[in-house]
């Protein structure tokens, strides 16, 4: 699978804010100020870079990112087509694609190539939907490289989601776009995922605020290095911050995901909990308890040390899911530092 | 600067200088050593980790597992050193070896395919076993610079004339464009295999156990011996293979003995630490500059230079980023790739 490399984000977030100036720069205010409603019988939808994208009927042929893809499963669409850095031939999607069946579905761009244009065309798509790692950039969108943009603009409009912010708000978002495109939201299936959702927020609010004590970091591997992220920046991290869990906040940059470290500063930022990153080629938590420096890591030594799936999903479902697991880690953990 | 050949020092009017000056490179190699052990040192003692030179000090003689910053000096800094300091030189002697065979002051030790084959033999074997760890790596960096390195001298040998320089470095070439090319396919095929290569192409000491250089000592150390005693063949292979046959010599075999060595060195020091370069293309030219051009003076000094260069670099990697690192095979060509242009450009390249 994809994207081990957790730098990919710090990269195109740079490149990204560079071009958002330029680009600010030379058009002054762009976008968001006009919003013009659409006329009677047309679809519109904004999505969360401000960008109305409006067709002339419901899309119904709908070409999305797995990113995308998983949580509108979960809401009950089906994707047309799929791509993305998550895509695989062999159609396994990995954590990222949650629910998702992915049989018969055709794949159009995977890890090799995330958006394969002429397999985009082959499908005719209504609309294309991903996510975005920097709303404000207009150049940011998930698994499109930012010289393709005008080219997959010119197949179908794009609609980006945002992956940044807070988890919550994202999943409600979703539930936006999923009704906007024709899902039943108060189905018996998502009334109950709604409730159970509902039932592990409140849950969760109350572990965090019983276990205000307790000490937890997120961490990435990529080869030697490693990488502690920067809970602003990651959408489930930020609410997890901003609904009382005691995260650890490394130096790093707004916008940058990460503080990269090296493995001698293993002991750099102790915590009680420490969430290693389930993708691939970052260490597992058996892995680090033979490391030769995380192994002297306070939580690791403690054994106090799970998983963090990066790939989450904005559903209620994914969310319910993100949040009961988290939830039984504290439950299990003690103070150590 | 005097350009020795001789196979025996003659003595004549100038026997009394030439005795002062062996005794100054005799000295300079002392000196050498004793910058290298400093560079060992520095290399405990200064990295990512900010640490007290007592607690560098006592890590190595009173060692106490539960003091972190002593576990740091004896687990990360220990094996990185020592391995630096191993590969820098087996690298270097290469590259002299080399450069003094093929007559040519750009060759390198990876101009006979090996760092090509040892490359793709850590792509094949990343991308059909599903190997993440640089230990893991070893042995099949090893079998593909051995491969490839045979496959050149097959091609090399071929027709008329038997294994010429110049016949050898065209097969080095193609094989490692045919390999580099399989490489990037590899790699473009499978986005995991990239991801667990990534780190091992680049080049880089920290990271490996001991054990991965305890595999390839067998081979590291008696193509060092060996090579210690070149200088002479060497010198006078430099004269030209015509003058070198009529003083007798069987270039043919001379050649052949050095490009084992050099393959053998090169495949070992790959295997540990991956395509690092640089290394064996510069620090001829730096022994050269310090001592002349007799190879039995410039294949010790060469070892030690790399050795040196090597350590020195992968300490500048450690603190110019902080807290976290860079690996030593940027360093190299950072700091290489300028010095060298410095070198060419001061000096016309003896040879």
């Amino acid at each position: 699978m994809p994207q081990t490399n957790p730098t990919r984000f710090t990269r195109r977030a740079i490149v990204g804010a560079s071009l958002a100036a330029t680009a600010i720069g030379l058009t002054g205010a762009t976008g968001r100020a006009q919003t013009p409603s659409p006329a009677s019988g047309e679809w519109s939808f904004t999505d969360d870079k401000g960008v109305m994208v409006t067709l002339p009927e419901l899309p119904k042929k709908l070409v999305l990112d797995v990113n995308v893809a998983a949580p509108l499963w979960d809401f009950g669409i089906r994707p047309t087509a799929l791509f993305g850095w998550n895509a695989t031939e062999s159609g396994d999607l990995g954590a990222a694609g949650g629910n998702i069946d992915p049989e018969g579905i055709p794949i159009v761009g995977d890890t090799t190539e995330p958006i394969k244009l002429e397999d985009v065309l082959a499908v005719e798509p209504d609309v294309i939907i991903t996510l975005t790692w920097a709303p404000d950039d207009p150049q940011d969108y998930w698994s499109i490289d930012a010289e393709l943009l005008d080219q997959v603009k010119a197949i179908a409009p794009i609609i980006a989601m945002s992956a940044t912010g807070r988890a919550d708000e994202n999943t409600e978002r979703m539930a936006e776009l999923a009704a906007a495109l024709g899902a039943d939201l108060d189905s018996d299936e998502l009334t109950a995922a709604r409730e159970a959702y509902t039932a592990a927020s409140t849950a969760f609010d109350e572990k965090m605020t019983a276990s205000s004590d307790l000490v937890a970091a997120f961490w990435a591997f990529d080869g030697e290095a490693p990488y502690i992220a920067s809970p602003p920046d990651w959408a489930d991290l930020n609410m997890y911050l901003e609904r009382g869990m005691n995260i650890v906040l490394p130096d790093a940059a707004p916008g940058t995901f990460w503080e990269m470290l090296s493995p001698e500063q293993a002991l750099k930022y102790p915590s009680d909990l420490f969430f290693t990153s389930t993708r691939p080629g970052s260490f597992t938590p058996e892995e680090l308890k033979n490391h030769s420096t995380f192994s002297q890591h306070p939580a690791i030594k403690a054994g106090q040390v799970y998983s963090w799936n990066q790939d989450f999903i904005q559903s209620y479902q994914g969310m319910t899911d993100a949040m009961d697991a988290i939830r039984t880690d504290f439950a299990g953990a003690k103070k150590v530092i | 600067m005097a350009v020795s050949v001789a196979p025996q020092s003659i003595p004549g009017p100038g026997h009394r200088s030439r005795i002062f000056v062996d005794m100054l490179r005799v000295l300079g190699l002392f000196a050498g050593l004793a910058l290298l052990i400093l560079a060992g040192l520095m290399s405990l003692r200064f990295g990512s980790l900010e640490l007290s030179t007592r607690d560098a000090w006592n890590a190595i003689f009173h060692y106490n597992p539960d003091v972190y910053e002593q576990t740091i000096v004896r687990q990360m800094r220990v094996p990185r050193t020592v391995i630096a300091l191993v590969v820098g030189g087996s690298l270097a002697v290469a590259g002299t070896i080399m450069q003094g065979v093929t007559r040519n002051p750009l060759a390198g030790p990876s101009i006979l395919g090996v760092s090509s084959g040892a490359s793709f033999g850590v792509a094949i074997a990343v991308y059909s076993l599903g190997l993440t760890n640089n230990n893991q790596y070893v042995w099949f960096a090893f079998a593909g610079a051995m491969l490839a390195s045979i496959v050149v001298f097959i091609i090399g040998s071929a027709g008329g004339g038997g294994a010429t320089p110049v016949k050898l470095a065209l097969a080095g070439v193609v094989i490692s464009a045919l390999l580099g090319s399989w490489t990037s396919a590899l790699l473009l095929l499978s986005q995991e295999t990239m991801d667990n290569m990534r780190f091992w192409v680049v080049g880089s000491v920290a990271g490996r156990s001991l054990d991965v250089l305890k595999g390839v000592l067998p081979f590291i150390i008696p193509c060092l011996i060996v090579s210690m005693f070149l200088g002479h063949q060497l010198n006078v292979l430099s004269m030209g293979d015509e003058n070198a046959r009529a003083l007798g010599m069987n270039t043919s075999r001379v050649r052949l003995i050095s490009s084992l060595i050099v393959v053998l060195l090169t495949g070992a020091a790959v295997s540990v630490a991956g395509p690092i370069g640089f290394v064996g293309l510069a620090t001829p030219h730096i022994a050269r500059a310090i001592v002349g051009a007799d190879y039995r003076w410039v294949l010790p000094y060469s070892f030690l230079t790399g050795s040196l260069l090597l350590t020195t670099a992968d300490i500048l990697g450690r603190v110019v980023t902080r807290p976290s690192e860079l690996q030593v095979g940027i360093v190299m060509a950072f700091v290489g790739a300028p010095f060298l242009i410095y070198l060419a450009r001061k000096r016309t390249m003896a040879n």
